[in-house]
């Protein structure tokens, strides 16, 4: 058995004559002994998971609320990213129309940051976001963002993301994080606490509090939380700390790297999406800061609080098959929690995973099992429908095809709370029952006999 | 106790360095205590750019990209995969919002645009991309959309198509080209917003597909962006008068389809528009473009190419305009109205009877796509009630004129933002009396924020479930919405315990 696509690549039609690019998917074991390539450009005509640069910096950049969010494109990118994570941020747009394309963007653009500024005045700064049409008329938004900088008070960052800058959303995060680290962190100072801590990688409101909660509780100081907890205060000053936690690997590494590099702030890397990951990663913030004890009294609470609930769920969820497909560092983060569960993954993938990342991965999954790198939507069906998991940990856009095919989607990040912490774990373990033992379930298949 | 003066005013300060609170003790008036603010104060933002028109940025737009228009349209046909000829974005995003508002799923390809396109231009994506379509999906039609950027680039898309029609001829024989049909819509988003879209859309498929034969009896129906729940309800009205239509773009089989199990694979969905139905539009009695920003491209192209009577809009989302609908469909076709859609009528007569107390003299303010909006504006005034501020995102000629006609009928005047943005139209409503919102999703942090409560409809609508399922139009979708429009009044302007007296 070569590929687990090989199966799905023989049942198509025109197979001799299919030379799509598929390196991407494979079988740990014998004949595969390395993680797939990645980091490729997707092929023409794919149907991907994968998204544009824009993306990637409106995921990494909304969150940020003290700051004017100016798109300087047509208004389509505008609502996109205005909905980007599930949720209604406000978006100022320069709404590009033909004559501005063809004369030009950049009278439009100065306009737009005036207004834009005249209606919040209270923003600290504006990030002004670039998109295809924009990158492509070959406007100079950088320039009139320099220029207007002072008449407006504050400063203004370009956001250099073109939809079809790099091979997918993972570029628009290192653009959006290039753009904190040279404009904006290092405008302020402040006395470094002793235990003052920045996090990497967290951008979801709710695994902040959690996360920020836990290490309160051992007594540090968590100073910013890029970006889901991040104001411009807390952001200029980011660098006044002791040390930075890594939590997203793909996301943050560059980030962190640069710091350490900039300004000498080392990072841990550290994880709270499962249990064994937290209670590891506590204890080693603990040894770090010297404050072991106190790791191990957060660890034994939190524990105990969610013990009774995994006893119940725990036993029934053992041996159950799951199927993960995420962004990028929990292909293999997700892997460890389903371990803690009891439950065997079949296949893990990742939309725009880098090398690091399948290392982890390749090192988690056990021999037999599936490793993909931007599987395109077809690539999913096959897979699920050969391997049938239990379980699919996927986005919005893999739920419908998910279920289509009778399979119960776990999604993640969740609507409501957070996977992280002990807490997190715990509605995990929840959210994968749920799909698991849906009563619909039961019907579909009832039909099928 | 020289400190404290008769009627003046002492600090907290002054009380507290008081050696001793005399007999008499301080009376509130003598006490000042000096608030902080919590926050600091609305300053609103200048007159003068609030209007969308005076200013040249746009915040909170209610509308999307053109090439989500022609999406949407390639989506409602059989076994069609839109191949978007951009980055991965202008895929992915569309994807996105379909699987949040319909909560199905969409193939969409991509053209996978990166650095090297924006320089070589896009025609060997487009040529290896329809390759690779054809070969993993096997799909009966490619529905080409363009966007911004390779509108920007200048792609010649009809020569691209051609090298890739010859490339594939050469690679597997004559017979792929008439198993694959292709169709290209243009749609750069700079120039027109979603409504655009599928009115460019409309026209492009006709005229790719449509060919004339012997005449036939039945109507074509372009239905416009509405749910798969009101296609179905154009179907039912034409299953009661007994005539067969064809409905160009059929979400109502793509975008709500039942789970069963074996799924075929690659997966499609059962239902949409088939090729043969779209090709036999070209024959048949009469066009009706139920929207007429979305779709009346289409009606027109068949009357001019195949002289087919074009009858564009309303919606029949109201009273008036499905009467027209169903006079129009009895007049096209010589079939008599049933004797059932007469009773379905007077149901919702009926129900309106029933509930004018509750919705008469309301003031209401609508938003969202023109031709939904106009038509929800005259539902409301059939119910008495009062539209106020009415925005559409996308600009349009007819949407002014339809309203002009109604505040002349109804005796009202309304605020008209055509074009407009969320940030005027919620400046507005703030400002004024409000007891309902008629809007989508969009809308529900501005209804919130007024506290003035919110009835759904349009597009889109991600934060509840089963509303693509459900018919705003006809009489039956006409009951559905004026119990939704009266139950929220019910729910937020009266007391509990008083609504059944």
């Amino acid at each position: 058995m070569t590929g687990c696509i090989s199966k799905a690549v023989k049942e198509a039609k025109m197979v001799s004559v299919c030379n799509i690019n598929e390196p991407c998917m494979l079988r740990k074991g014998e004949e595969f002994t390395q993680p797939p390539p990645c980091r490729q450009p997707s092929a023409p005509g794919k149907i991907t998971g994968r998204s544009c640069a824009y993306w990637g910096a409106r995921w990494m950049l909304a969150p940020l609320k003290d700051a004017i969010h100016l798109v300087h494109g047509p208004v389509g990118c505008a609502y996109y990213g205005s909905v980007v994570r599930a949720n209604a941020y406000q978006m100022f747009s320069t709404a590009l129309e033909e004559k501005d394309i063809i004369f030009g963007g950049e009278k439009k653009l100065t306009g737009a940051l005036i207004e834009a500024r005249a209606i919040m005045p209270q923003a600290k700064y504006i990030l002004t976001y670039i998109t295809c049409s924009t990158a492509l008329i070959g406007d100079d938004v950088d320039g009139v963002g320099r220029k207007m900088e002072e008449r407006l008070g504050c400063p203004v960052i370009t956001v250099n993301c073109p939809g079809f800058k790099g091979e997918s959303e993972a570029a628009g995060h290192r653009v959006a994080y290039e753009c904190l680290l040279n404009r904006l962190i290092g405008r302020k100072e402040r006395q470094t606490g002793v235990y003052d801590v920045n996090i990497i990688g967290q951008y979801n409101i709710h695994e902040t509090r959690i996360v920020g909660s836990l290490l309160s509780k051992m007594g540090l100081n968590v100073h910013c939380v890029f970006t889901g907890d991040a104001s411009y205060e807390r952001i200029t000053a980011a660098h006044c700390v002791r040390l930075n936690l890594l939590i997203c690997q793909n996301t943050g590494r560059f980030f962190t790297e640069a710091m350490q590099k900039k300004y000498g702030i080392p990072y841990l890397k550290v994880s709270f999406f499962s249990l064994s990951e937290s209670i590891d990663s506590l204890r080693k913030i603990g040894q770090y800061f010297g404050l072991e004890k106190e790791a191990e009294r957060v660890i034994d609470e939190e524990y105990k609080a969610i013990q009774p609930e995994l006893a119940q769920f725990l036993p029934r969820l053992k041996g159950k098959r799951a199927a993960i497909f995420l962004g990028a560092t929990h292909m293999a983060d997700l892997v460890k929690t389903f371990e803690d569960l009891g439950m065997e993954v079949v296949f893990t993938g990742s939309r725009f995973g880098d090398a690091a990342n399948y290392k982890d991965a390749w090192q988690m999954v056990k021999p037999g099992n599936c490793i993909v790198d931007d599987p395109s939507e077809r690539d999913l069906e096959y897979l699920l429908c050969e391997l049938r998991p239990d379980v699919f940990v996927g986005t919005v856009k893999e739920q419908s095809l998910s279920h289509k095919f009778g399979i119960g989607l776990c999604l993640c990040p969740p609507q409501t709370g957070s996977y992280v912490g002990f807490e997190g774990f715990s509605n995990f373990t929840r959210s994968v029952y749920k799909a698991v033992y849906a009563p619909v379930w039961h019907f579909i298949r009832g039909e099928m006999a | 106790m020289e400190r404290i003066k008769l009627n003046g005013r002492l600090t907290v300060e002054d009380i507290n360095s008081l050696p001793e609170i005399p007999v008499e003790g301080i009376n509130y008036e003598q006490i000042y205590i000096e608030k902080e603010p919590l926050c600091p104060e609305y300053v609103p933002p200048d007159e003068t750019i609030i209007s969308s028109a005076k200013r040249s940025v746009v915040i909170d737009p209610c509308r999307l990209c053109m090439p989500f228009g022609a999406l949407w349209a390639s989506v409602g046909v059989h076994k069609c995969i839109p191949f978007v000829q951009g980055a991965q974005g202008c895929a992915t995003y569309p994807r996105y919002t379909f699987c949040r508002v319909f909560r199905e799923p969409v193939s969409i390809a991509t053209a996978s645009f990166h650095e090297d396109t924006a320089v070589f231009g896009g025609q060997k994506n487009l040529v290896e991309g329809i390759r690779n379509l054809i070969c993993r999906y096997q799909p009966d039609i490619i529905s080409i959309v363009t966007v911004c950027s390779s509108e920007i680039i200048g792609d010649d898309m009809q020569g691209c198509l051609d090298e890739a029609k010859r490339q594939l001829e050469e690679e597997f024989g004559p017979e792929i080209l008439d198993r694959v049909k292709f169709v290209i819509t243009n749609t750069p988003s700079f120039a027109g917003s979603h409504v655009e879209g599928y009115n460019r859309a409309a026209k492009s498929f006709l005229q790719a597909f449509a060919r004339q034969r012997s005449p036939s009896d039945k109507v074509n129906i372009i239905p416009g962006m509405i749910t798969p729940g009101d296609i179905r309800e154009v179907k039912h009205i034409l299953r009661l008068m007994g005539i067969e239509g064809i409905i160009l773009f059929d979400i109502s089989g793509t975008l709500d389809c039942p789970l069963r199990l074996p799924q075929s694979m690659p997966y499609y969905p059962k239902g949409g528009t088939k090729l043969a139905e779209i090709a036999d539009m070209a024959n048949s009695l009469a066009t009706f473009a139920l929207s007429p920003d979305e779709g009346s491209a289409g009606a027109t192209y068949l009357e001019k190419r195949f002289k087919i009577p074009a009858i564009i809009g309303p919606l029949p989302l109201d009273v008036h305009n499905t009467d027209r609908l169903v006079r129009k469909l009895a007049e096209v076709t010589g079939k008599p109205i049933p004797e059932e859609l007469k009773d379905e009528r007077g149901i919702l007569l009926d129900a309106m009877a029933d509930t004018f107390h509750y919705t008469m003299m309301r003031r209401v303010a609508v938003c969202g796509d023109p031709d939904i909006v106009a038509a929800a504006t005259r539902f409301v005034c059939e119910l008495g009630m009062e539209p106020v501020a009415i925005l559409s995102g996308t600009q349009s000629k007819v949407f002014e004129q339809e309203l002009k006609e109604m505040a002349e009928e109804y005796n009202f005047k309304p605020t008209i933002f055509n074009g407009g943005d969320m940030f005027e139209w919620e400046d507005f409503i703030k400002r004024e009396k409000i007891d309902l919102i008629l809007g989508n999703s969009k809308a529900v942090n501005i209804s919130k924020e007024a506290g003035i409560p919110l009835v759904r409809i349009g597009f889109p609508i991600y934060d509840r479930v089963g509303y693509q399922r459900r018919a705003n139009i006809g009489y039956r979708g006409g009951e559905y919405l004026l119990d939704l429009i009266v139950n929220t009044i019910l729910d937020s302007k009266f007391p509990d315990d008083r609504v059944h007296q």
